[in-house]
């Protein structure tokens, strides 16, 4: 089975019976919907789901004590740059100090909204996140694999210089984890795939 | 025709020098920095900063001269290098090699360009130790002005700069920049040359020297006083207080300065080493008497007197180390001023303290320094370290009061005793005119003069008396706006929270409803929207209440005040939901402040308590109360369910909520806190009196007789 996308709100002032908690969990199924008010609790998460693919609501201030926005975005990118981030708050744009919008810039936050702001709005950059994980090389490679056999999966796909063999299943996370490996098979894959593309032969 | 494979390239006008020279670097002190540091970076043990004919009288021969003993440059070092802009910037290194492990601090590889503002032509002579040969550079950036008025277009990377080579010992080693073709009107006085003297002597810590050491001289043919003279730190003169703080990493000791109100003194603590690492501040105080001695010595001239700077392995960070004349532009990224009020109230501002903070790379290495060299990075870490500093300074602070306290009872007294001299004087000349009186006629006059001051003394006192309580009511209005200020951003954010729960819960119902499938939801959402409705009338209702009259004060009997709410006001509320109340206040005084918070504080507290006890069977509230030394204790307990450990601050904060089930906003101890604050009170919470359960807030408020 593909691996759905999870979302996980990190918001020290939502209730689990939050409209827009609802809302998400109707379009990306209950399971995938989890709220963590603690930021730094959400981080372990985060850590423990690195290979997922992951979108997260980030609130702005998070309380005493608790990593702010800021933060947890710098910490997300030490680990991963494959998660979407979108940041909620209720402050006032220009009251947001520019540390922290240049924070936000240079770890890719993939959005910024007031959390004023209609639900359908938030649901809309959710969706965009959403979609620019689905046509990520390996979520595409994922889907891929996902209608192979299981045992097609678990056979040594691809053997390196070095001698190392990999499945299909480890190549995935090979990618996500951007390990050398990793990326070189995904300018490969990409590359193979726009020669195809002008091969002459347009057949998708 | 159209061609589809065509490229473009830049190209550099002449002109680029002066962006890059006298038009980024707005000041000759500057330049000259600039130029050191890069000597700094050069490990060099000594700089020499010569200044010859660069006096009222130069003609034309003014020279500057820049040499310092560091690894020098080889060719390549210069054409690839040194004549590359913006080289410094792709340097992999971070640190230069041992012996010297000084951290760079050129980076954005223009400080070079900074010769340009000095003078219009620059020899520049570079030996590297082992080599036999000088390498001598001549730039003349009065050739590019020439060239750069030239109606052609001249590119700057196409000027060609003359070198040669000279013969030298092997061992010599160096490089010296010879500035010369310096403008007429260009003239460095002996003030500039001072103030250079003075921007040079921050560079390396004084109380860390550097090893190897990086000792800089400046030398003036015009100036005795520059006849070869060692830069160094002028030792703190004239300041009421020193201090020094250190740390003991084998043990995790962090020293911290402590007021000792028994001792009426500053003390040395030791207390945990912070998350930043181990620190040396080593701070000179200067009171209003030092402050004055210190501005008459030094001509109100205070540039020395700025607040706290830091220094890593003895050598200023980067924020500090750019030159700003003026003090009012001075970076204040320790946030010193933008406490608000800095400088009132007894609080400590940059112009009373000089402080050197002491950092190493070992350890401190979270304490980084930003990119763009404007301040460190931002991270926890930092902050924690910022709020250490205005720590010590509150500190101060206190010490700074504690002062004024004794100047004024000083002169309470003496005003005293003066009363009480001249009743003497009267009684003693009323003695003289009972056994003398023919003397009486005499001596009329002076009895009369002396009735006379006697009447203006008493006058005198109570017109101060009237003062001082005038000056206390301010400073209470003063207070209350402060925190005004802060309100107004927790209220805004309050509001805003609010206002996108009860959106979103409406919007929820708009594209949903009607739909069974929901209807639980629908019914939760109905309450959830009324009572969040409640909370922000609340809301405004305590930001109302800062309007009109209610910052007054006023004279009240705390005890008859608490027995009111718990006995009265409260009655029906204990008694439907079966808490048992236990008030006991010892003492029975009167004190003034405003009542309307007092009220407040109490108020939050059983309303607090009223949701903790809800599942509980046997319900307790207890206060007590009584005088600690000058102040009033409060406890107020519950045994409820209690605060979670780890939330004992966060419970104090705006929208923190255990209760939202009930309606809890988490607004309560919002206003408990604050309202205590407003009182110059401070409210906390401590192990609970009914533990393991429920919860016990110690609330202490000075009790000022005077007031």
């Amino acid at each position: 089975m593909i691996e759905p996308v999870q979302l996980l709100i990190i918001h020290d002032d939502m209730s689990e019976n939050d409209p827009l908690i609802i809302t998400l969990k109707e379009r990306y199924g209950g399971d995938n919907v989890k709220l963590e008010k603690r930021s730094s609790r959400g981080l372990s998460y985060i850590h423990n789901h690195l290979i997922s693919k992951l979108i997260v609501l980030l609130d702005f201030d998070l309380g005493k004590g608790e990593p702010h926005a800021p933060e947890v975005i710098e910490e997300i990118r030490k680990e991963t740059s494959l998660i979407y981030v979108i940041i909620l708050t209720a402050k006032q744009f220009s009251s947001i100090s520019h540390e922290a919008l240049i924070k936000f810039i240079n770890n890719e936050a993939l959005g910024i909204i007031q959390s004023t702001a209609d639900i359908k709005d938030i649901v809309s950059l959710v969706d965009k996140a959403a979609h620019e994980l689905d046509t990520r090389v390996d979520c595409v490679l994922e889907q891929w694999i996902a209608k192979r056999q299981k045992g097609e999966r678990e056979k040594p796909y691809l053997t390196t210089r070095s001698g190392e063999t990999y499945t299909l299943d480890d190549l995935i996370i090979e990618i996500r984890k951007e390990t050398e490996l990793g990326k070189r098979m995904e300018r490969g894959i990409l590359q193979l795939a726009i020669e195809q593309l002008t091969n002459g032969d347009r057949r998708l | 025709m159209l061609d589809s494979q065509k490229t473009l390239k830049w190209r550099f006008d002449v002109n680029t020098f002066r962006l890059l020279g006298r038009e980024l670097i707005t000041d000759r002190i500057t330049a000259v920095y600039e130029l050191v540091k890069n000597c700094y970076d050069a490990n060099a043990k000594k700089v020499t900063v010569s200044f010859e004919n660069v006096g009222r009288n130069a003609e034309g021969k003014a020279v500057i001269t820049i040499e310092d003993d560091g690894h020098g440059m080889s060719f390549e070092d210069i054409r690839d290098k040194w004549m590359v802009v913006g080289t410094a910037s792709k340097r992999a290194e971070t640190f230069s090699p041992a012996p010297f492990n000084r951290r760079y601090v050129g980076e954005k590889g223009i400080g070079r360009f900074a010769v340009d503002k000095l003078g219009g032509r620059v020899r520049i002579i570079t030996k590297q130790a082992g080599s036999d040969k000088r390498l001598v550079v001549v730039i003349d950036w009065d050739e590019y002005e020439r060239l750069s008025r030239e109606p052609q277009l001249e590119l700057f990377t196409d000027v060609p700069n003359d070198f040669h080579w000279e013969k030298a010992p092997v061992e010599e080693q160096g490089t010296i920049l010879e500035i010369s073709s310096i403008p007429e009107h260009e003239v460095w006085t002996d003030l500039d040359i001072r103030r250079l003297e003075r921007e040079l002597e921050k560079i390396v810590s004084p109380f860390f020297p550097l090893n190897p050491p990086f000792n800089i001289w400046i030398k003036s043919n015009e100036n005795q006083e520059f006849n070869k003279k060692l830069i160094q730190a002028e030792t703190v003169k004239f300041s009421s207080h020193e201090f020094s703080i250190g740390f003991n990493s084998e043990e995790g000791i962090q020293e911290t300065l402590t007021f000792d109100k028994d001792k009426r003194a500053i003390t040395i603590a030791e207390t945990p080493l912070r998350s930043f690492g181990p620190v040396k501040l080593h701070i000179f105080y200067f009171n209003e008497r030092a402050k004055k001695k210190y501005n008459a010595a030094y001509k109100n001239d205070d540039y020395r007197v700025d607040g706290v700077k830091i220094y890593r392995d003895g050598l200023i960070t980067t924020p500090f180390a750019e030159f700003e004349q003026s003090r009012d532009k001075k970076r204040d990224i320790l946030g010193i001023e933008k406490r608000r009020w800095s400088g009132a109230f007894d609080k400590i501002g940059t112009r009373e303290v000089i402080g050197i903070l002491e950092i190493t790379n070992d350890g401190n290495p979270k304490i980084r320094d930003a990119t763009n060299r404007q301040d460190f990075v931002d991270c926890k870490e930092y902050r924690d370290l910022k709020e250490f500093i205005i720590a010590q300074l509150n500190v101060l602070s206190e010490l700074k009061k504690h002062e004024r306290d004794v100047i004024k009872e000083e002169v309470d007294s003496a005003l005293l005793k003066a009363n009480i001299e001249i009743k003497e004087f009267e009684s003693v000349i009323a003695d003289i005119k009972r056994e003398n009186p023919t003397l009486k006629t005499a001596l009329q006059p002076l009895l009369k003069q002396a009735k006379q001051i006697d009447r203006s003394l008493k006058r005198g006192i109570q017109q101060q008396q009237k003062e001082r309580q005038e000056h206390v009511r301010k400073e209470n209005i003063y207070l209350s706006l402060m925190s005004l200020q802060d309100y107004a951003i927790h209220i805004s954010h309050a509001v805003r929270t609010a206002l996108g729960k009860v959106k979103r819960r409406a919007e929820f119902f708009k594209d949903n409803f009607p739909n069974t499938k929901y209807d639980d939801l629908f019914a939760d959402y109905s309450i959830e929207i009324y009572e969040e409705m409640a909370n922000l009338n609340r809301i405004i209702d305590f930001m109302l209440s800062y309007a009109g009259s209610n910052i007054d004060m006023e004279d009240f009997n705390v005890r008859d005040l608490l027995i009111d709410l718990f006995e009265r006001a409260y009655k029906p509320e204990f008694e439907s939901e079966n808490i048992h109340v236990q008030v006991e206040i010892k003492d029975n005084f009167i004190i003034h402040a405003n009542k309307k918070f007092f009220e407040d504080i109490i108020e939050n507290l059983i309303s607090n308590s009223v949701k903790a006890l809800r599942n509980e069977s046997n319900k307790i509230i207890k206060c007590t109360g009584f005088i600690k030394n000058d102040h009033f204790i409060l406890y107020f307990s519950d045994n409820g369910e209690g605060i979670a450990p780890g939330d004992e601050e966060k419970i104090f904060e705006m929208y923190h909520t255990t209760t939202a089930d009930l309606g809890g906003a988490g607004v309560g101890l919002y206003i408990v806190k604050t309202r205590a604050e407003s009182l110059k009170g401070s409210i906390k919470v401590i192990r609970s009196e009914f533990a393991p359960k429920g919860a016990t807030f110690k609330i202490s408020f000075p009790f000022n007789k005077e007031v």
